[in-house]
């Protein structure tokens, strides 16, 4: 029937797909949808930069105007991939540049993104709306003065824990006085200090600035400034929140903040004055989400003063130093709990601050809503994994991490397998899982057997053979990322079931038993999957032995082959 | 659970049960530029010793870098800082640093079996060591590096400031270095910060990485190694860019920091001026720093 639509009515149909998912199925269905679908298509989302080149996308999708890009390895993150591997955001921008396309929206994670980038970017594209850039390297300020000045639609720029080099230029004072689109600013990120007046001036005249997110260089007085011509705010994060509580800023700040009763998400307080915390309990009561997982310098009891005004949380980022007791106070007061994340203030793991089961266990048990969790703590029982299970089956997410990765149930001194079992029983949802704690291969033959839906998987230090590997492999039908550290899983479970991984985005394997060899035979096998070995003590080549361990692997399906940009201890194979 | 083998290569997944060799071309977490980084000499004797200690430098701060960790910083003349931070504020810090570095050195030296880790080992220990754990992002690593936990919670103090801007991403972006990173973190993900120290009436200055210490103490503590009570195995570990000369001036200068030594700490600032080492919270002070110099106090006019 769909078929004898004209195009125009297919197209209005596929408007009301948002998701790129059910996008990507439409477009399976026939030539001709493949067709109207990406034509009409304007938000693209690719989740390797490598398994696809630019050129591609563009003629696949011409009329693309937003741009969702990830790059290196989720492990990249801690470490655990060198800096120049790759993931450069150039070659994208410069592709887009040259084909006309109109792009308005840009969002990258875990790219190398340069200055050059940026001004390039900011050159070509005079409808620029957005930037957003997550965990993203490679530029300095004077990159972001480009954006400011030549994006004269700029309606948001994020910068979310990006590593930026602060040129101590005016980047911030180059937004012109014609500048008056922004909706959302967040540079928290930026460790150097900007223009105050000019900061100030900025806010006053975007009247539709909605979230605001200050770095540390800005001071509370400042603050106070701000909140007096922006009371419209939604988003705020606080830059330096240290001041005499005697003072008359300090008072102008309370009455600021009263103005404020759009406020419905929190964060910063990177510098904080336990004593001037009062002044934003006005806006607690109607807050959704709170971040303080920066303030390590909150005391405990004032931490815990805090939180009892804040029953309409719904997501709630903290350090551990709020501790089980704290926890406990967040399970009977924020009833509407959705997402926790709790995360180490000392990450020594010698402190007495950390987290245990305990917390955990009352946040289950007072928070209905949960369904997303990530927890640093000092230790986990079996017990505690089993009743939080059966207190929350609607986990989507589920991470734990214990600070000792390898330690096992305290009281029993058994693994922690049954209690993560119990967690992928009872939450049938379950899409993303990240193990810590003592791990046999019992645990993966539970997750390979329950986790249905299980799309993304991180394995450190846990199982005892390739039996492990080969449960999750063989029973994850929905897997996307597997990402394994420091655990026995060799060449018999890699090499089981090749054609797996062109239905996976990525696997990642570091100090594990995998050969060269192993590696070798998969890429031949496997013609649309760049296996790639990363070796950064020696150099990996045509003569090494096969038998060598591999350091780290990173495979992940492409259309396109090797690519070019890899560098020399990268050997794609 | 046996820190070395998170340092030294993730073969202690055990799954091979310690089969002979399997540590040979291993994935080791700890590449070229540790070894390169750690100093310019060929051979240390105790190589995983030293990555170790490397590692504790990096890590615990208190302990002092390096080979400090395993000497009691309670019983040094570095008992009593009577113008900043004492040892005794650090007290918790203080004995735990002694007892982290001390089985720290002891798993290095036991036997690293291929088995996996074992349960028994102590929870407290098993965080520190591993390249990447906890799987925290560089960024919040470095926030939670750079603020001090000041002992007393005055409203006004502003801890460290984010001393990040002169590790710079540079560091990251050279071409030149690979893995500036990896090779430094055992677990902080900052860079180095080496600034000159030149100490009157001595030749050959000395660079010391201020990134490596997390507050006065620690500083003025491998200062003392470094200018008064010099041994070869800490100067073959802590120099790094200057020559391996051991100084073998020693005229005592052993409480830099309290006024009670004939020689005093001071430190040129960005605007050239040079200033007396202690009086700015920690953070401060790591911005600001141009360069040290221990001073005769008798130059030290009106100190």
């Amino acid at each position: 029937m769909m078929n004898y639509f004209p195009d125009e009515v297919l197209e209005h149909v596929f408007d009301f797909l948002e998701s790129h998912r059910d996008r990507n199925a439409v477009s399976l269905v026939c030539q001709s949808w493949y067709r109207v679908e990406r034509f009409s298509r304007e938000k693209v989302f690719i989740g390797n930069c490598y398994a696809i080149s630019p050129e591609r996308v563009i003629a696949r999708f011409p009329r693309v105007r937003s741009l969702t890009l990830k790059g290196k390895p989720h492990f990249a993150d801690f470490n655990l991939v060198p800096s120049d591997w790759g993931g450069f955001v150039l070659p994208w921008i410069e592709a887009m540049a040259r084909s006309g396309v109109n792009l308005e929206e840009l969002r990258l994670k875990r790219m190398v993104v340069s200055d050059e980038s940026l001004e390039l970017l900011a050159r070509s594209f005079p409808n620029l709306r957005s930037l957003v850039l997550v965990s993203c390297e490679g530029f300095t300020t004077d990159g972001l003065a480009a954006i400011a000045s030549n994006c004269r639609f700029l309606t948001e720029l994020d910068l979310q824990e990006n590593e930026v080099e602060d040129r101590r230029g005016q980047w911030l004072s180059c937004f012109p006085d014609s500048c008056t689109s922004l909706v959302s600013l967040n540079f928290a990120c930026l460790k150097g200090e900007v223009n105050l007046a000019a900061l100030e001036r900025l806010v006053a005249r975007n009247h539709n600035l909605r979230s605001l997110r200050l770095n540390h260089a800005v001071p509370l007085d400042a603050l106070q400034k701000i909140l007096m011509q922006a009371p419209q705010l939604v988003d705020l994060g606080t830059g330096s929140y240290v001041h005499d509580p005697d003072s008359d800023t300090y008072n102008k700040l309370k009455s600021a903040v009263q103005k404020c009763t759009s406020i419905r998400s929190l964060s910063g307080f990177l510098d904080v004055a336990p004593r001037c915390l009062p002044a934003i309990y006005p806006i607690c009561l109607n807050l959704t989400s709170l971040n303080l997982s920066y303030a390590s310098l909150i005391h405990n009891s004032e931490l815990i003063k805090l939180i009892h005004h804040c029953s309409q949380l719904q997501r709630l980022w903290i350090l551990d130093c709020i501790g089980d007791k704290g926890l406990g106070v967040v399970a009977s007061t924020c009833k509407e709990l959705q997402e926790l994340r709790v995360f180490p203030s000392d990450i020594h793991g010698v402190g007495s601050a950390a987290v245990t089961e305990e917390g955990l266990v009352a946040i289950s048990a007072g928070c209905p809503k949960l369904n997303s969790i990530l927890y640093f703590c000092q230790q986990m029982t079996n017990a505690a994994l089993i009743t939080v299970a059966k207190n929350c089956p609607n986990f989507i997410r589920f991470r734990l991490c214990t600070l000792n990765p390898t330690i096992p149930d305290p009281v029993t001194m058994q693994p922690l397998d049954e209690g993560f079992g119990a967690i992928v029983q009872s939450c049938k949802g379950l899409k993303r899982l990240s193990l810590s704690g003592l791990l046999t291969d019992q645990v993966f033959l539970y997750i390979g057997m329950y986790a249905e839906q299980l799309e993304m998987l991180s394995v450190a230090f846990a199982g005892d053979s390739d039996k492990g590997m080969l449960y999750v492999l063989n029973g994850c039908k929905k897997l996307k990322k597997l990402e394994i550290r420091d655990s026995p899983f060799g060449n018999v479970a890699l090499l089981a079931d090749v054609g797996k991984y062109e239905t996976m985005r990525s696997l990642w394997m570091s100090s594990c038993e995998v050969t060269l060899g192993a590696c070798k035979t998969l890429a031949k096998k496997m013609p649309r999957l760049n296996v790639e070995v990363i070796n950064e003590n020696d150099l990996i080549d045509a003569s090494s032995d096969d038998r060598q361990k591999v350091e780290k692997m990173y495979l992940y399906r492409t259309l396109v082959g090797p690519r070019e940009d890899a560098p020399e201890f990268v050997w794609t194979l | 659970m046996d820190g070395t083998l998170g340092l030294l290569g993730g073969t202690a997944g055990g799954g091979s049960g310690g089969g002979g060799g399997s540590t040979t071309g291993s994935a080791s977490t700890v590449s070229k530029e540790d070894n390169l980084v750690m100093s310019s000499e060929v051979s240390s004797p105790y190589p995983d010793e030293t990555e170790l200690e490397l590692g504790l430098g990096l890590s615990l701060g208190v302990g002092g870098g390096g080979l400090g960790s395993n000497s009691k910083p309670a019983a040094a003349p570095w008992g009593q800082y009577a113008r900043i931070l004492t040892a005794k504020d650090f007290p918790s810090l203080v004995s735990k640093s002694s007892s982290t570095s001390s089985s720290l050195v002891t798993k290095a030296n036991s036997s690293t079996a291929g088995t996996k880790r074992s349960a028994s080992d102590s929870p407290l220990n098993g965080a520190s060591q591993v390249v990447g754990w906890p799987p925290l992002r560089t960024y919040r690593m470095n926030s939670l590096a750079t603020q001090a936990k000041a002992p007393t919670a005055e409203d006004f103090s502003s801890p460290c400031e984010e001393n990040e801007s002169k590790n710079a991403v540079v560091d990251r972006t050279t071409s030149g270095s690979k893995n500036p990173h990896n090779a430094k973190e055992i677990f902080f993900v900052k860079t180095s910060l080496f600034v000159k120290v030149n100490m009157d009436g001595v030749g050959i200055g000395r660079k010391v990485d201020l990134n490596a210490h997390n507050c006065y103490e620690n500083l003025a503590e491998t200062l003392d190694d470094m200018f008064c009570r010099p041994t070869t195995t800490i100067t073959a570990r802590r120099s790094t860019v200057e020559e391996n000369d051991v100084m073998t001036e020693a005229s005592g200068p052993s409480k830099l920091l309290d006024g009670s030594s004939e020689f005093v700490l001071t430190y040129e600032d960005k605007e050239g001026d040079w200033m007396l080492v202690g009086d700015v919270p920690w953070g401060m002070f790591l911005n600001s720093v141009k360069r040290l110099r221990i001073m005769r106090a008798s130059e030290a006019n009106g100190l």
